[in-house]
């Protein structure tokens, strides 16, 4: 395949930057139905390296046993084959580096089974960096913190910086020799606060700098990051969609629609509260469900974000740079 | 009685005779310094063993009330101690289970940042972090005590003004007297103290003034200058001593799984491996000498018990359940 063909055929696929389905055909078929051709598809938040490895297992067997609508990919041409054969790529991804520890060597070991992004925190702190519920932050820790973003580089792991802290956020973004991806995060400035707290909205300077060292930002339809909630209208989040661009020009915005369906109840606040707390956290607002708002009620709706993109004045290249193409680039320079 | 605040290394029916002929009534004993809690429960499993098979010589212990009871039938009491709370794996429901299994002393962070803090070998220190805060309230409710050694100086006093039970600096000296990144300044000692914890002096040649090295006398002036600055009540003994310790157990504990490079821990390019033990301390054993040396230094009797047992069984006592 030719270098011309292979960038028009990228440009045609739709990512979704960050999904949390439950492992089974019946949630991928939601993205598929969606019409997105790559999706992270985050396989845990905060397993330990046993439980992960379960769970990378439980995701190769669905896809072994779905493959008419799904296949993993490794690399960005299996990407662009799955895509072209009609059917999803699954890029498996975590929200947390909780799987790795401080055990150095599992990010080539887990690179080795398919996991080409991990989020550096979810939240809290961990031998990394801090979280964005943290009140302290100091940033990427000096003994592991900067080994673990060389060597993520270095195995082609795409750094996500989503949940962290704003000083962890903007070190690492310095720190790393490739750009880094915010693959689902608004923009605090413009959204204001959030159902998760201000501080998982991404600050101003913070998305400025992931877009001047080459990275992208996945804006999200998740109702609980947007301006008005479930309340917000299509066109409202185009003129979000717009704000950052002007902010960042064209190359540096994707879509990450936090869509995480499929989960037995409870999970969510074990998300967020995870294993760490006895208390009843009063960070979350609300405890966010799926209910999502009329125009996009599933991610079986996704191209609506194509539509609208478009009616609100992007030509149709621009509007492909945002659905997809901005994160396959930032996927060929990092995978 | 003689209570030792930390020892590590391997354990084996020899070191418990050598530490019962040496007059210790307890030591604190390290099962982790990486591990997490799959690794750890096999630790505990170890001890058990050994203890079963070592019955005439010590037992574990898990109140004060164990340590006398060791102490009236000639043996030595342990208490299972963690010098990372990587054993938890962030699951804030398993304090209350290792701490059902007989742990008693778990230190926050080991060298290294965690989910629960800074410590003392990174650049900058976090203070005490949200799981930190989780894990104190945590430990203080099941009888767990925090250990502050190798926690870096925000994290330490943020846990201290934090936790509502005494906490330990179970094993360094004050960087006054010896400036080390594992050693605590005074504000921090001043802090410990006046919330009821307790310091164990250290004889680890790496963070101990080389006069303290190099005779019990000194080392016993070492720990007068540390009662000065905390106070009678708050000083204790915790050697660190490591028994058997090979250089891969050195590798181990500083560079854990988490870097391919040398790390030197408390150690230095210039002094990279094992360092020798003090002069006066070639035997764990030795240790014995301190009984008097610290009355030739100007300690009465009861200030002297109060190092050698008092104090540590005070802070058990207030923390144990």
């Amino acid at each position: 395949m030719t270098t011309a063909t292979n960038t028009a055929l990228t440009r045609r696929i739709t990512v979704d930057a960050l999904g949390f389905p439950h492992p089974s055909r019946e949630m991928i078929e939601r993205w598929h139905a969606g019409g997105v051709s790559c999706l992270n598809t985050c396989v845990t938040i905060w397993g330990t390296t046993d439980e992960t490895l379960s769970l990378i297992g439980r995701w190769h067997r669905v896809a072994t046993e779905n493959a008419d609508i799904m296949a993993l990919a490794k690399s960005v041409s299996d990407i662009e084959k799955i895509a072209d054969s009609g059917r999803v790529a699954l890029v498996l991804g975590f929200q947390n580096t909780s799987p790795v520890g401080h055990d150095i060597e599992l990010f080539r070991a887990f690179r080795a089974l398919g996991v080409c992004i991990m989020q550096l925190t979810y939240n809290l702190q961990n031998h990394i960096g801090a979280g964005c519920w943290e009140e302290l932050d100091s940033g990427i820790a000096s003994q592991f913190g900067r080994k673990a973003i060389a060597e993520m580089n270095e195995v082609g792991i795409l750094i996500d910086v989503s949940h962290c802290g704003d000083r962890t956020t903007l070190e690492a973004i310095d720190l790393s020799a490739k750009p880094v991806a915010i693959t689902h995060g608004n923009p605090r400035d413009y959204v204001g606060t959030s159902g998760f707290g201000t501080h998982r909205l991404r600050s101003t300077e913070a998305i400025k700098a992931c877009a001047a060292r080459g990275g992208v930002i996945g804006l999200s339809p998740n109702p609980h990051m947007l301006k008005n909630r479930a309340e917000t209208t299509l066109a409202e989040f185009c003129d979000m969609v717009h704000w950052t661009l002007d902010l960042v020009g064209i190359d540096h915005v994707g879509i990450g629609s936090d869509y995480c369906p499929g989960h037995p109840p409870g999970t969510r606040r074990f998300w967020r509260y995870g294993t760490w707390s006895r208390d009843n956290i009063s960070q979350v607002i609300a405890e966010p469900g799926e209910a999502w708002q009329d125009w996009m009620k599933t991610t079986a709706d996704f191209q609506v974000l194509r539509h609208g993109l478009e009616r609100s004045g992007l030509s149709p290249e621009d509007t492909d740079k945002i659905m997809g193409g901005n994160f396959m680039r930032l996927f060929r320079e990092t995978f | 009685m003689l209570i030792d605040g930390l020892q590590c290394g391997y354990f084996n029916r020899d070191v418990f005779t050598m530490l019962k002929e040496g007059g210790f009534t307890c030591v604190t004993s390290t099962l982790g310094f990486w591990e997490g809690s799959q690794a750890s429960l096999d630790a505990i499993g170890r001890w058990r063993r050994m203890a079963r098979a070592n019955a005439d010589l010590m037992l574990i212990a898990r109140t004060a009330a164990d340590i006398e009871h060791a102490h009236e039938t000639g043996r030595v009491a342990f208490l299972l101690g963690f010098q990372n709370s990587t054993l938890f794996d962030g699951r804030i429901d398993y304090v209350e289970l290792f701490a059902d299994l007989g742990v008693r002393v778990v230190q926050l962070t080991y060298n290294n940042q965690n989910d629960a803090g800074g410590s003392c070998y990174e650049a900058s220190d976090s203070g005490l972090a949200r799981f930190g805060r989780e894990l104190i309230r945590e430990m203080n409710n099941v009888g767990i005590l925090v250990d502050l050694s190798h926690v870096g100086d925000r994290t330490t006093l943020d846990a201290i003004e934090f936790s509502e039970k005494p906490v330990a600096i179970s094993h360094a000296n004050a960087a006054s007297l010896f400036p080390h990144k594992r050693n605590k300044s005074d504000r921090v000692l001043k802090a410990l103290a006046e919330h009821g914890g307790v310091i164990g002096c250290a004889t680890y040649r790496n963070i101990t003034p080389e006069n303290a090295c190099q005779s019990v006398r000194g080392w016993c002036e070492m720990v007068a200058r540390t009662v000065e600055i905390a106070g009678i009540d708050h000083v204790a003994i915790g050697t660190d001593e490591g028994h058997s310790n090979t250089q891969a157990d050195l590798d181990w504990m500083r560079s854990g799984h988490w870097t391919r490079g040398v790390d030197y821990g408390a150690g230095s390019a210039a002094r990279p491996g094992k360092v020798p033990k003090p002069e006066w301390l070639q035997r764990t054993s030795d240790l014995a000498k301190v009984r008097q040396g610290l009355l030739d230094v100007g300690f009465s009797e009861s200030e002297r018990d109060k190092i050698l047992f008092g104090n540590w069984l005070r802070v058990y006592r207030e923390v144990f359940r």
